[in-house]
């Protein structure tokens, strides 16, 4: 059987909350995974300071992530796309469309919209560069 | 939520409105007088005459579950005072007749406004205080912010998902705000809810905002291509041969009219829509709706000709654990209301004894 | 059987009743007579045969119908509806509402300027400094002892962010401006945000601030304004119980002594603004006025260092790794460990349980 790195819905009604969790692709979405390495907050908050995009968080366990990555277990497009936030892996929908669609101006723009914030603080910002990692 | 009659004329009770009959009632309203009445009486009547005022639509439950014996209440202190002394001159000699009045310091220079003295004339009222946990929900604070013209109104709009504390939508009335909190409301629905219910007709905008809207309403319904525009469009349609029917939705200098207003007086707007279509391009549907595209254009005569509800004077004012900005319609609630000597911070329109007794009666040892 | 005369020296509720209650226990304490009793006026009610006035009082010549309601509303609805006094006089419900004082020379017909109505017209002759004398600052007939307090003008909250735009501290302006420190904070915060939605283009409701802060009581700014106490101590809630200690009467017994002996800070710390004991102790010492601002300003220093400490600190705690930002959201990534991340398995959740509040205790 495989392993996915998968996303289990808790919280309430119309409030979600996931945990990101390693387990058996067949087993139950709720069921106990093998283990828990994060959780995802889809609901927006406001900004602290009031103005600015609101947010999300996102706690992951990078270097429990990066075994499971390493023995194979395979991660479902929503964590995948979480995964990629940490560079843990290749944006998935990045490596198939930017070299080809670099005529398409919008969606390049689009793609270059989304930047990487480094550790140092939230006021400088730089632009992602579409590197590939193995 | 009681559904009671609490703006009935035949008993007079004072209720948080800016209703006419509450104010008629509050100004007939005279406290009970307790002649000839048991102690219990006399609490169970404060009990009664201050709930109906404070919390009305609260069962007796939920309250009994908020209130609290410990009532908040704060002192001057007079910062000379204490970097003169460390205190122990006020309580030399208690016990032995000199703790009536602070003698050794009358006449002393720099004691003559003494903040003992000041202390002992003015007591505080903390009686008054006995609903003030009522002043930290979301609701009560709406209306004390001069957002809401009664607390039940506040209390809708709470309901409603209108009221946002710290940004954040708050749907729950009882929400208990802590020191700090920031409340706001959309400004539109303030001016509405606190202001003359005579609202400006279409006709009323100037042609600035007029041609705003249209441009607005216009963009929205190409961008969406909501079901309610293929719905108008198609109504158009059906409703083409049939001149009235068009009339009742369409862009008239009258402003919107109803369908059986319409009918009636059908020779006069149907003429001024003539003249108004023939000076713009063509005929355009104003949308029921079409008050909700206004807040986002500042030239809406709304903004710079708003009146106040009747008797709002009556009721204008701000407690001192609010801050109130009416330009945008945000509020904090800076810390929890206090009684100091000279008065509460609870808005109440009942006396000390009054409340005293009411207070005794939610004590629970009756 | 003529009626039995009472005893004149019943306590009287003027002097029995105590003005206020320092302990909630009090009330419970005193006889219940002493609590509530009769006024000499009332007293003497009894020996009347006539109907008592009290519900005459209470129910009044108009009687609570409709029609009453609809006389009240004309004879009264005018003087009691006042939409735009001047001069911050404000106009609360009174059981005698006075009539405006008015210039009559000005109402006179002669006086009146073609196209201006009789209301509005009487509206103008209003003589508001008159009015401003007799008003009464307490919104209910029915108890005086609640005092509307004016709120801060437009200028007012304009001049603490400005002194605020020139890096005071907000302790600074508290003191300078005579406004609680809590109130200075929200003002600079709601002009933060008037100040965004005057950038963004949005409109604001200038002409119903106007309006409201007309009808109300406004402290205005001056160079030193009095708005309100800023050194109110809150009474702690140990102080309510009696405490009792034996102290030798030869010994001092000071506000730390007692502070002690409570468990609780002295009221010299407790106290916001405890700072201005040092300054008054400065003073009183003939200290000059540049070592004053010498100290004064070190302090604002060394807090506005521990401040900031302690925000990178909270920041550190709260914001560590990275900001993912992309076209709608920003996607803060926190770091974890596995061990005690994420929701708990087999433990039941309790949030729609019933008894638990389903309301939120806090945002944000």
């Amino acid at each position: 059987m495989v392993v996915r790195l998968r996303l289990a819905r808790f919280g309430a009604r119309n409030r979600p909350l996931y945990n990101i969790v390693v387990s058996q692709a067949r087993t139950a979405r709720n069921s106990k995974p093998m283990e828990v390495i994060g959780t995802y907050d889809p609901i927006p908050k406001p900004a602290p300071d009031g103005e600015g995009k609101p947010f999300k968080d996102i706690q992951l366990d990078v270097t429990r992530a990066k075994y499971w990555l390493g023995v194979g277990a395979q991660p479902s497009d929503p964590v995948w796309r979480l995964f990629a936030m940490f560079g843990l892996i290749e944006p998935q929908w990045k490596i198939a469309r930017i070299p080809a669609q670099k005529e398409d101006k919008a969606l390049y723009e689009k793609v270059q919209k989304v930047k990487i914030i480094p550790d140092g603080g939230p006021k400088t910002t730089s632009t992602a560069k579409p590197t590939p990692t193995s | 939520m009681a559904r009671t009659k609490i703006f009935a004329l035949k008993r007079p009770y004072p209720r948080q409105s800016w209703n006419k009959q509450a104010v008629y009632n509050l100004f007939r309203y005279r406290q009970p007088t307790t002649n000839r009445r048991t102690f219990y009486q006399q609490k169970f009547r404060a009990k009664q005459e201050t709930r109906r005022f404070h919390g009305e639509y609260l069962t007796e439950r939920k309250w009994n579950s908020m209130f609290r014996h410990t009532l908040r209440g704060v002192v001057r202190m007079n910062p000379k005072e204490m970097a003169m002394g460390d205190g122990s001159a006020v309580v030399a000699g208690r016990g032995t007749g000199m703790d009536l009045l602070p003698t050794r310091f009358m006449g002393k220079e720099g004691y003559e406004e003494s903040v003992f003295t000041h202390v002992r004339n003015a007591a505080i009222p903390f009686s008054q205080m006995t609903f003030a946990p009522l002043e930290r929900r979301l609701d009560t604070a709406v209306y004390r912010a001069l957002f809401a013209s009664s607390v039940r109104q506040a209390r809708m709009m709470c309901l409603h998902g209108k009221v946002l504390v710290n940004g954040v939508k708050m749907p729950h009335a009882g929400y208990m705000l802590n020191p700090g909190d920031m409340f706001s409301i959309d400004p539109l629905l303030v001016m509405r809810a606190i202001g003359d219910p005579q609202r400006a007709t279409f006709k009323q905008l100037s042609t600035q905002a007029k041609s705003d809207l249209q441009k607005a309403i216009e963009e929205a319904q190409s961008k969406t291509k909501s079901s309610t525009f293929l719905k108008s469009s198609n109504k158009k349609v059906i409703a083409a041969n049939a001149d009235a029917e068009v009339d009742t939705e369409t862009f008239t200098a009258a402003g919107v009219k109803s369908t059986s207003a319409e009918g009636e007086t059908e020779g006069e707007p149907a003429k001024a829509e003539e003249e108004e279509s023939t000076g713009g391009k063509k005929k355009f549907h104003l949308p029921s709706d079409w008050r909700s595209y206004l807040p986002k254009h500042p030239r809406w005569k709304i903004y710079d000709q708003w009146q106040p509800k009747r008797f709002m004077n009556l009721f204008a004012f701000v407690p001192r654990y609010l801050e109130v900005n009416h330009n945008i319609c945000h509020a904090v609630y800076l810390r929890h209301p206090v009684a100091r000597s000279g008065g509460a911070e609870v808005p109440n329109p009942f006396n000390d004894e009054m409340m005293q007794l009411a207070y005794t009666w939610y004590l629970r040892r009756r | 059987m003529p009626p039995r005369l009472r005893p004149s020296n019943l306590p009287s509720a003027s002097n029995v009743i105590p003005q206020s209650f320092s302990s909630p226990l009090l009330p419970f304490l005193l006889p219940s007579y002493h609590i509530y009793t009769q006024t000499p006026s009332s007293s003497s009610r009894n020996f009347s045969t006539s109907k008592p006035s009290y519900r005459r009082a209470r129910f009044e010549k108009t009687p609570g119908t409709r029609n009453g309601f609809i006389d009240w509303m004309k004879k009264y609805g005018p003087k009691l509806n006042v939409p735009s006094p001047l001069n911050n006089v404000p106009v609360y419900l009174t059981r005698d509402p006075p009539k405006l004082p008015t210039d009559k020379q000005a109402l006179k017909p002669k006086q009146r300027k073609n196209g201006i109505s009789r209301k509005q017209a009487q509206r103008d002759a209003v003589d508001w400094e008159a009015a401003a004398k007799r008003s009464t600052i307490s919104p209910f007939p029915t108890n005086p002892s609640f005092k509307a307090h004016p709120v801060i003008s437009t200028e007012f909250r304009e001049q603490i962010y400005l002194r605020m735009k020139a890096d005071r501290s907000v302790r600074r302006i508290s003191a300078e401006l005579n406004c609680e420190l809590e109130r200075v904070a929200a003002v600079i915060r709601l002009k933060e945000i008037e100040n965004r939605w005057i950038a963004e283009n949005r409109p604001l409701c200038t002409e119903m601030q106007k309006r409201v802060h007309a009808m109300m009581r406004v402290t205005q700014y001056t160079p030193f304004p009095q708005h309100e106490s800023i050194t109110d101590l809150r009474i702690h809630s140990a102080t309510n119980n009696q405490l009792f200690l034996a102290v030798p009467e030869s010994m001092p017994f000071n506000r730390k002594d007692a502070a002690d002996a409570l468990g609780i800070l002295p009221a010299d710390v407790r106290m916001p603004h405890s700072e201005l004991i040092e300054v008054e102790r400065m003073k009183e010492a003939g200290v000059e006025v540049q070592e004053m601002i010498k100290v004064e300003t070190e302090r604002e220093q060394r807090e506005a260092e521990e401040a900031k400490a302690k925000r990178e600190r909270r920041e550190k705690r709260l914001g560590a790794g990275k900001v993912v930002e992309t076209e709608r959201f920003r996607f803060r990534l926190k770091p974890a460990n596995a061990a005690a991340v994420g929701h708990r398995y087999g433990v039941p959740a309790e949030d729609r349980k019933r008894g638990i509040n389903k309301i939120p205790t806090r945002v944000v």
